[in-house]
């Protein structure tokens, strides 16, 4: 595996760990390699870079998941830099859209060109998580059948992303 | 020797269950290759393949109606019903095979090969009834559950001349009949599927009662899969059904072509608006993939073992639709968009990298737990076995 | 499904300019909305020429044209009800998106419809081919037999000059029209009435599972109102899309549902599919939308259809006082002002672009109708949201935007003292008020710092215990609300835009502020969450009685070419045709004197039946036409 899969197949462990959607889900979006692209194009690979690090990082060190949620919320989510970055991931695999980073983000650490709120595409619109989440389809697409609304949602939390002590992060 | 190859009520039983198998085959490849497209890519094409496999439920919910109007109910979990992939076709077919796989020029060939027009070869042996030609090694056929004339020697060149021999043998077992003054057709008519619960699938259901009707649904099938003319001739419409409806065969000409037919058009020259075909945009699945390629990925297997579960109940409320559960069929649409979900996550999900290789649903279909799927769907399936 | 082929075949300007010098029209129809195109299928279908001019392109009408517009809609960020439909600077339309908090005093105009105030109006509708029926709910409702009368029963408003009995016929020929899905007997309520042995071409849709969950909570409360009892029952709503066609449909006739336009050799327009997205775009055409009525036009081949062709003036002959011909500028790039100017003549002229383009350009020619009602009376259906959480996961984003709501409002004495209002139960959730999905989810991760498995659980639990009441109030006429133009307002082909003007009187309000208090209750009963707030800084903002309000425009634009008993105190006759000009006619809801608390589409398609009925009587008085064979055929078909 050369270093740009390795730090793609990171880039999924670490979606995973966000969104709680394990490889499987997230393949099946079909989006990866456009996300992955999205995020590099927009932050820059240094920043991506960091992220992955960082994320590898607290994953090593954790002995358990309340350990590596924790490394997850104090290194990631609550870093001035990362979190930002690592929440426009979650909200990228949940709806499709990358949303613009805060102005202070913007401010202190580049502003790209692209950096706009925007659907990656017109198929990551209809590839969004969160309708998975709710056993619901992407409104105005894969159109579940006539009268199926009429069901309770058969809402489950199938394929949810689960925390492995960290030498199976790397070896997969 | 006798032209004609359904002599017996039995024989017509055994060719229709054999149809309902052959329409069925056909629906794991087109659905494969269907969902291996990159969504929101190739439209037209996808619009293509959609519509004729849609068409293909309706041709498998025709003949059904057929046999249910002989007094028997199809099954579609008996044992063997479900081909192993890669397969010939139960009409017999045996110059191509039929495989699970992406959506690729060469899936584009076996298509037109399925849906081929009627043209016995000019080396066809003239001791063969009609539309059928004699083949060496039949052992490689692989569906058990069909042995077209209960003759190993012929098979059909294609599935028009298949369906051609069930409508002979109809009218001969019919007129046979009357002479007596029966008739063959003494199913109940409440086991036809009728609109009310069968519509937006590519047509009209046709509620069958007699020969007439029986003829009418059969002649549907024949058309709109392959068009009403012969393959080779280059006349204007002849890509057009009766309806005025292109056959399947002519609608996946186009996407060779990259242009539309329209009225007029001789099939060598369509002059419709153009469109890009584009085989990039498509994931490249195993061919044929079995759950022992996913043996190392274990929620890959998980998935994969999933979609067949799915799928067989699927086909447990088809067995229930067609025997007398019609109301059944709304839900079965909803199962059929879910199954849709499941196989694209599949085929989406890559099982190499080098060479870049994904997924898709295997279709291996475990009929021996059939006894407690049909508790399940809660049908009262009274289905003859077979002889 | 028909699957012969796409596209309605087009004529060009020079064309039907042609067509028209030779005196080949014997009416041209401006728009293609659902009224133009009723209208047109109606004279085409009898053997009568009959020119459509259509503001905007034609795309829609081959299949890849309309799945750009489902595509459009997927990518754009803003999922408003425009979404799908690209901008067009020669046939602009107005966009929710465009609409801002008003300045005592000033005027909006940065979107196409310049709002004037007071309030700020956020209803839309679609300049496309098929019009507004292209982004509609098809929510399909009859009026109310005493919505006719308002005025003399309640004193508010005006009153019809026809009453529901009189438009019993032409509902019936809008519900085929339109195909509906409803049962007869689940719609037999506060005097609405159906012949005898009436169904519904189609059987009625499913109600989804959130409105099962909330008519357990909620059927059976009691509000006592101008001393009548008002007994709440979930009910379920007709539809404008494909469902079980009823095989009892005259007398056993059946129907044949209409599948999509367009869709060369795909498989598309059957049964709903429940993909939430009715509004702004059904993505496989089961939603019924005029482009199918316009299709059925061209099939007599009696059509000539001419799109990006904006009418943009009628003449009147000074002496006669008849239409003389209306002028039209022809573009051939959205992206380019450049025009040729032409002029169309025939018997008989039908402008039906809608309520406010009718009257926009009725204006703009300087014919103001001598009641000098032209614009005024404008009323559309003022909604209140009121939302909250379900105690349990309701399956909310499912179904078709809306299956179920309340009727139990619509009606009774209190009209005489508050608007009564329709409620629609959502479900989409809380979209239309706070953008849900996508908010929540914003929400979740930015705010409420969630990631991981506590998002997702989350995600649930915010998203699919969502409910929505919206409460659909109806406006009577009042000639203050109206549409005006000037001169200095214009778009990119220089035609004049429309200015609205615009406001809600304290018997709306008392309507909505009712409605909140109705909401309460349902809230509690259903041990749900109240998240209803109305912020002050919204463009919809109101105070009544010391409480804060926000309202939202309903899009269904009517009044501004009212219909009554004399030239004096309206603009057209109960046939929409003009006291003015005989050989005009002004159709949709514009001529519409109340609109009561039904989406106004099935009635405006109702009256334009019963128009085209008078038209085919006056057209017959000119000399007979030969009529082609098969033509005739066609004709006696469509009647039966």
């Amino acid at each position: 595996m050369n270093t740009q899969q390795n730090q793609q197949q990171q880039f999924i462990e670490l979606s995973g760990a966000l969104t709680d959607f394990n490889a499987f889900a997230l393949h099946g979006t079909g989006q990866v390699e456009h996300y992955y692209k999205t995020l590099n194009d927009i932050v820059g690979r240094d920043t991506v870079e960091q992220l992955l690090c960082v994320f590898q990082t607290v994953s090593e060190c954790a002995c358990d998941e309340q350990m590596f949620l924790t490394g997850i919320r104090q290194q990631i989510m609550g870093d001035v830099k990362l979190g930002p970055v690592a929440r426009n991931i979650i909200k990228l695999w949940y709806t499709g859209t990358w949303y613009q980073l805060p102005r202070t983000w913007r401010e202190a650490y580049g502003k790209s060109e692209q950096d706009k709120t925007f659907f990656v595409s017109s198929a990551s619109y209809t590839e969004g998580l969160l309708w998975q989440a709710i056993d619901a389809n992407p409104s105005g697409a894969k159109g579940p059948g006539y009268g199926s609304w009429s069901e309770p949602p058969r809402i489950h939390f199938d394929n949810s992303w689960q925390f492995v002590k960290q030498q199976s992060v790397q070896s997969k | 020797m006798n032209e004609r190859i359904i002599n017996t009520i039995d024989d017509l039983y055994q060719m229709l269950d054999a149809a309902i198998q052959l329409e069925h085959a056909t629906i794991p490849p087109y659905l494969t290759a269907l969902y291996s497209i990159h969504p929101e890519t190739n439209l037209e094409a996808t619009a293509v393949i959609r519509a004729v496999l849609v068409e293909e439920m309706l041709h498998m919910t025709l003949s059904a109606n057929v046999l249910n109007a002989l007094g028997r109910h199809p099954n579609v979990l008996s044992e063997g019903f479900m081909p192993s992939f890669p397969t010939y076709l139960p009409d017999g077919e045996k110059d191509f095979q039929v495989s699970i796989a992406a959506f690729t020029p060469e899936t584009l060939e076996t298509f037109l090969n399925i849906e081929r027009p009627s043209k016995p070869p000019k080396n066809t042996s003239s001791t063969c009834p009609n539309g059928c030609i004699t083949r060496a090694n039949h052992a490689r056929f692989h569906l058990d559950a069909i042995k077209p004339l209960k003759s190993p020697t012929y098979s059909f060149y294609s599935i028009g001349d298949f369906y051609d021999a069930i409508i002979d043998g109809i009218k001969f077992l019919e007129t046979q009949a009357r002479e007596c003054g029966e008739t063959i057709f003494i199913g109940d008519p409440k086991y036809q599927v009728s609109n009310k619960y069968y519509y937006s699938g590519g047509g009209e259901v046709i509620e069958v009662t007699d020969e007439k009707s029986a003829i009418a649904a059969l002649n549907l099938i024949k058309e709109q899969g392959e068009g009403k003319a012969e393959l080779g001739e280059d006349t204007e419409n002849q890509e057009f059904d009766s309806e005025g409806e292109l056959s399947h065969y002519y609608r996946f000409k186009q996407l060779q072509f990259g242009r539309y037919y329209q009225k007029g058009d001789r099939p060598s020259n369509p002059t419709g608006a153009k469109f890009e075909v584009d085989f990039s945009k498509v994931y490249p699945i195993k061919t044929n993939p079995k759950l022992s390629d996913f043996a190392e990925n274990p929620t890959l297997l998980k998935a994969a073992k999933d979609f067949n579960h799915s799928y067989q109940e699927f086909l447990g409320i088809i067995n229930a639709a067609f025997s007398g559960h019609q109301n059944l069929l709304l839900g079965a649409v909803c199962d059929m968009f879910r199954l849709k979900e499941f196989a694209s996550q599949l085929i989406r999900n890559p099982i190499s990298i080098e060479p870049n290789m994904h997924a898709g649903p295997t279709f291996e279909i475990d009929t021996s737990s059939r006894g407690s799927l049909n508790d399940k769907v809660g049908q009262t399936c009274v289905h003859k076995e077979r002889a | 499904m028909s699957e012969s082929n796409s596209t309605i075949e087009q004529v060009t300007p020079e064309q039907a300019i042609q067509n028209s010098n030779d005196g080949k029209y014997d009416a041209v129809i401006v728009g293609s909305g659902i009224s133009g195109a009723i209208a047109a299928k109606e004279l085409t279908s009898r053997g009568y020429q009959v020119l459509v001019l259509e503001a905007a392109p034609a795309k829609s009408l081959s299949y890849d044209g309309f799945k750009a517009y489902v595509s459009n809609y997927y990518v754009n960020a803003s999922k408003d009800n425009n979404a799908p439909y690209p901008d067009n600077p020669n046939a602009p339309m107005p966009r929710s998106t465009d609409v801002r908090k008003l300045c005592l005093g000033q005027m909006d105009t940065q979107g196409y419809m310049v709002q004037n105030g007071p309030l700020a109006l956020d209803s839309t509708y679609t300049r496309v081919t098929g019009g507004t029926t292209m982004h509609w709910e098809a929510k399909i409702l009859r009026m109310l037999p005493d919505d006719f009368k308002i005025k003399t029963h309640y004193g508010v408003g005006l009153d019809w000059p026809i009453s529901y009995d009189d438009l019993m016929p032409y509902y019936r020929m809008a519900e085929r029209e339109i195909g509906v899905s409803a049962n007869v007997e689940e719609q037999g309520f506060y005097g609405l009435k159906y012949e005898p042995g009436y169904v519904y071409p189609m059987h009625g849709l499913p109600a989804s599972y959130l409105d099962q969950v909330v008519g357990k909570g909620i059927d059976g409360a009691e509000f006592e109102l101008a001393g009548e009892v008002h007994t709440v029952k979930v009910r379920p709503f007709p539809q404008g899309r494909n469902g079980i066609p009823n095989a009892d449909y005259q007398n056993g006739a059946g129907f044949n549902p209409v599948g999509a336009v367009g869709a060369v050799q795909s498989e598309q327009g059957g049964r709903c599919q429940g993909n939430n997205n009715c509004v702004p775009i059904c993505p496989v055409q089961a939603k019924y939308d005029a482009r199918k009525t316009l299709y059925s036009a061209a099939q007599t081949g009696n059509l000539d259809f001419l799109p990006q062709a904006v009418a943009s003036k009628v003449f009147v002959d000074g002496c006669t006082d008849q239409v003389s011909h209306i002028e039209f500028k022809h573009y051939t790039k959205t992206s380019s002002p450049e025009h040729t100017t032409g002029n169309i003549t025939a018997k008989t002229f039908i402008l039906a672009t809608n309520a406010v383009e009718n009257a926009r350009l009725m204006l703009a020619s300087d014919l103001p109708s001598s009641s000098g009602l032209m614009g005024k009376n404008l009323m559309d259906h003022t909604y209140l949201l009121a939302w909250g959480l379900l105690p349990e996961a309701a399956g909310t984003m499912r179904g078709t935007k809306c299956t179920s709501g309340i009727a139990d409002f619509r009606y009774g004495q209190s009209r005489a003292k508050q608007a009564p209002f329709g409620v629609d139960i959502h479900n989409d959730g809380w979209g239309w008020a706070t953008g849900s999905p996508f908010s929540d989810i914003e929400e979740l991760v930015d705010t409420e710092n969630k990631f991981g498995k506590a998002l997702r659980q989350s995600t649930v639990e915010r998203i699919s215990n969502q409910l929505l009441f919206a409460y659909m109030v109806e406006q009577p006429a009042d000639e203050s609300n109206r549409i005006t133009v000037d001169p200095e307002y214009t778009d990119a082909l220089g035609n004049m835009r429309p200015i609205v003007n615009y406001n809600l009187s304290d018997y709306s309000k008392a309507g909505i502020a009712y409605a909140r208090e109705t909401s309460k209750v349902f809230f509690q009963r259903l041990g749900a969450q109240d998240f209803s707030s109305y912020s002050l800084l919204d463009y919809g903002s109101f105070n009544y009685q010391g409480e804060s309000y926000y309202f939202r425009g309903g899009n269904h634009f009517s009044g501004t070419h009212v219909m009554g008993t004399a030239a004096q105190n309206s603009v057209v006759n109960e046939y929409q045709q003009s006291w003015d000009h005989s050989n005009l006619y002004l159709i949709g809801s514009g001529s519409m004197p109340s609109i009561g608390t039904s989406n106004t589409t099935l009635t405006l398609a109702a009256l334009c039946f019963k128009t085209t009925e008078h038209i085919l009587a006056h057209l017959s008085s000119f000399p007979v036409n030969v009529v082609a064979d098969d033509a005739f055929k066609l004709a006696k078909g469509a009647r039966s």
